[in-house]
C-alpha cells in the first residue's frame, strides 16, 4: 500500500514543529552566512579586505583561486604538493585501518576460537579506557623507530578496534550463513569466503567508513603536524600558511584556498549522504 | 521486534554452526585477526606500558641516563593548586576549562543532537536540507570554521560592529575578545556549542531511522503525542546507541576540548589538560610530566566510565529489531 508522503499534523505538534524549524533555521543560517562570509571575501583584494567593511561585496571582483595553486607554499610544497600529500594521507590513513577492522571483525562475529573473548575484551578496553598520556610514548616510538617524516608510518595506519569493529561485528552477525554453506559446497575455502561472499556483503558499508575515514584524514592536521611536517597536507597548509604570516596574511587568498580545500569533502558528503545515514548505526557495548 | 536471543543450532557437515558463529578452524580466525592485534600490541600495550615508565623516569643532567623518580607526579599535583602568587595553578585552569568542555558537549550539545535528530527523522519542512547543513563544519577543515568564526568576533569584525551600533560596547576602543582573559575561554566554548549541534546527530539519526515504522504507525493510531514517542518509543528503542554515545562521552571527559589551537593557540588561560599534553610533544616539552599527567587522568576515567556503562547496561533493555 503506497504510504501518503503528506504528513498531517495536530495543532500543539505544529507549534513544536515551528519552534524546531526556527531554531534549525537559525543555525543553518549562520552556517551559511559564515560560508557567503568567505566567498565573498575571497574576491577581495588583500588591501581592499583591510580597509572596508567585510560584509560588502568586492568593489573589483579578484580572481585569487588561480593564485592558490602558484602562490600558495608551506614549507617549500606548492599547493599541488600538498594537495597530493592530502591524497595519500587520506588514502593510507582510511584504507589500511578499514581492512584490518573488516577482518578482525568479521572473524570475532563468525569464528569461534581461543581467544575470542579476549579480542572482545580488547576492543571494549579500547573503547572505554582513555589513554591521554600515551601520545607522548607513541610520538616517542615514532621518532625512535625513525619514521617521523618517513614511510614507516604506514605500519601505524592499522586498525582494527574501535566503534567501527562494533558496527563491522553487527554487521556480519546478520549476515545469512546459508551464502558461505553454498560456497562450500561450490569447493570454496575460508578465504574464498570472505573475500568474494562475504566482503561483496559489506561494500556499501565499507564504502561509507571508507569515506568518512577519507574526509577525517583530509580535514586532519595534527597528524601531519606531529609525524609529517616535511609533507604537508593541506589542512596543516592552512594553519601553516596563517601561523607563519600573522598579521600579514593575504586573506582573501588564504579564504580561496579554504574554499578549494573544501570542495573533495563537501562533495563527497553531498553525493553519498543518504548511503551514509543508511548505513551509519552505533550498536551497544554489551558484546 | 526480538527481544530475546532466539538459539538455532544448524550442522552441515564438518561445518558446525551455533548462534550464526563457525566452530573450528580457529588459524583462519587468527589470520584475520593479526594485523589488528598486532598493532593493538605496538601501537597501543606496548605505547601505553612505555607511557607509564616514562612518567616514573627522567634524565640525570650529569650521566644523562634514566633514573627512576616521583617528580613528575609531584609536579603534576602541585599544578593543580595556586601558585605562590595566589593564582591558580596551570593545571587546574586546564581541568576547569576541559571540564567546561565536557558539560558543554556531552550535556548540552549531544543532548540537543538527539533532539533535533528527532525533528529531521519526522522530516520537518526542509529536513533535507537542515540534515545537510548542520553536519558541514564536520566535513572542513578545523581551520575553516575557525578562521571564520576568528573573523566574526575580530575587534574590526562585524560582530564588535553590530554591538557598537547597538550602544552594547562603548567605543573608542575595540575590543579584542579572543585576545583577552576574560572572555577568550567564553568564546571558545561559544564557538563548540556553534559548531556541535549537528556532530552526533548522524548517528541518533540513524538509529532513529531504523525503527521499525510499524511501531510508529502502531503508537500514531493510538493517538500518541510527538513528545510521547520521542520519550517512550524512540529512545527506548534507540538507548543502546545512545549508551555507547554516552560511555564513549565519559571515556573521554578529561580528554574534552575545542578548537584551542585555531582559535587561541593555548594563550589567554584557554589550555585544556589534552591540549596541555599535546602543545608538550608539539614544542618537545617534557614527556615525563605529559605521560603522569595522561596516567593521572586515566585513573580518574576509569571508575567513572565503568560505572556510567554499567548504569547504563542496567536502566537499558537489551533491543534488536
Amino acid at each position: 500500500m503506497a504510504r501518503s508522503n503528506k504528513i498531517k499534523r495536530t495543532k500543539g505538534e505544529k507549534i513544536l514543529f515551528t519552534i524546531a524549524f526556527i531554531i534549525l533555521a537559525i543555525f543553518s543560517a549562520t552556517y551559511l552566512v559564515a560560508f557567503f562570509f568567505v566567498i565573498m571575501n575571497s574576491f577581495k583584494g588583500s588591501i581592499e579586505y583591510l580597509i572596508t567593511s567585510r560584509f560588502q561585496f568586492p568593489k573589483e571582483w579578484r580572481w585569487n583561486y588561480s593564485r592558490v595553486f602558484t602562490e600558495f607554499e608551506v614549507n617549500g610544497s606548492g599547493y599541488f604538493r600538498m594537495c597530493f600529500h592530502s591524497i595519500w594521507f587520506s588514502l593510507t590513513g582510511s584504507i589500511p585501518a578499514l581492512l584490518s577492522t573488516a577482518a578482525c571483525s568479521y572473524a570475532y562475529a563468525r569464528y569461534k576460537f581461543p581467544g575470542r573473548k579476549i579480542i572482545f575484551l580488547i576492543n571494549l578496553i579500547m573503547l572505554t579506557l582513555s589513554l591521554p598520556g600515551s601520545q607522548v610514548a607513541y610520538y616517542k616510538l615514532f621518532c625512535d623507530l625513525g619514521w617521523k617524516n618517513n614511510i614507516g608510518y604506514l605500519w601505524g595506519c592499522f586498525g582494527g578496534f574501535g566503534g567501527q569493529f562494533i558496527i563491522l561485528a553487527g554487521f556480519w552477525k546478520g549476515i545469512d550463513w546459508a551464502y558461505a554453506e553454498a560456497a562450500y559446497i561450490d569447493g570454496g575455502n575460508e578465504w574464498t569466503i570472505f573475500t568474494k561472499v562475504m566482503l561483496p556483503q559489506a561494500v556499501s558499508m565499507l564504502g561509507v567508513f571508507f569515506l568518512l575515514g577519507f574526509i577525517n584524514s583530509w580535514n586532519n592536521h595534527e597528524f601531519t603536524m606531529l609525524y609529517m611536517p616535511k609533507y604537508p597536507s593541506i589542512a596543516f597548509g592552512l594553519y601553516e600558511y596563517q601561523a607563519k604570516t600573522g598579521r600579514s596574511m593575504d586573506t582573501p587568498l588564504y579564504f580561496a584556498g579554504l574554499v578549494v580545500t573544501s570542495i573533495p569533502s563537501l562533495t563527497l558528503y553531498v553525493l553519498f549522504q543518504d548511503t551514509i545515514l543508511r548505513t551509519v548505526n552505533v550498536g551497544g557495548l554489551k558484546g | 521486534m526480538i527481544l530475546s536471543k532466539p538459539l538455532f543450532r544448524k550442522r552441515t557437515g564438518a561445518i558446525r554452526i551455533e548462534n550464526g558463529i563457525k566452530h573450528g578452524n580457529p588459524v583462519f580466525a587468527w589470520i584475520l585477526i593479526l594485523p589488528a592485534f598486532l598493532t593493538w600490541l605496538v601501537f597501543w600495550l606496548y605505547v601505553n606500558y612505555r607511557s607509564i615508565i616514562l612518567s616514573f623516569q627522567t634524565t640525570d643532567p650529569i650521566t644523562n641516563e634514566y633514573v627512576w623518580t616521583l617528580q613528575h607526579y609531584k609536579w603534576v599535583v602541585e599544578s593543580f593548586f595556586e601558585t605562590s602568587s595566589g593564582s591558580s595553578g596551570l593545571l587546574a585552569i586546564c581541568l576547569r576549562n576541559t571540564l567546561t568542555y565536557f558539560f558543554t558537549n556531552y550535556f548540552i550539545i549531544q543532548t540537543c543532537n538527539v533532539i533535533l535528530a528527532y525533528f529531521l527523522y519526522k522530516k520537518i519542512a526542509g529536513y533535507r536540507a537542515f540534515r545537510f547543513l548542520l553536519y558541514l563544519p564536520n566535513l572542513l577543515a578545523g581551520a575553516t570554521m575557525a578562521t571564520i568564526y576568528k573573523q566574526l568576533v575580530a575587534y574590526n569584525g562585524p560582530i564588535v560592529d553590530l554591538f557598537m551600533n547597538l550602544g552594547w560596547i562603548e567605543g573608542p576602543i575595540r575590543p579584542q575578545w579572543l585576545a583577552d582573559e576574560r572572555y577568550a575561554m567564553t568564546l571558545s566554548v561559544i564557538y563548540s556549542l556553534w559548531l556541535g549541534v549537528g556532530g552526533t546527530m548522524i548517528y541518533s539519526l540513524g538509529a532513529m531511522s531504523r525503527v521499525p515504522h510499524e511501531v510508529i504507525e502502531a503508537a500514531q493510531l493510538d493517538g500518541i503525542t510527538p513528545f510521547k514517542e520521542f520519550v517512550f518509543i524512540i529512545i527506548p528503542l534507540i538507548s543502546q546507541t545512545l549508551i555507547t554515545l554516552y560511555v564513549l562521552g565519559v571515556a573521554g571527559f578529561l580528554s574534552a576540548g575545542g578548537a584551542t589551537l585555531f582559535l587561541t593557540a593555548g594563550n589567554y588561560n584557554t589550555q585544556t589538560l589534552s591540549f596541555w599534553i599535546w602543545w608538550q610533544i608539539y614544542t618537545g616539552g617534557s614527556t615525563g610530566t605529559s605521560s603522569a599527567l595522561g596516567i593521572c587522568m586515566t585513573l580518574v576515567t576509569l571508575p567513572v566510565t565503568l560505572l556510567v556503562r554499567w548504569i547504563g547496561n542496567k536502566i537499558t533493555p537489551e533491543v534488536t529489531f
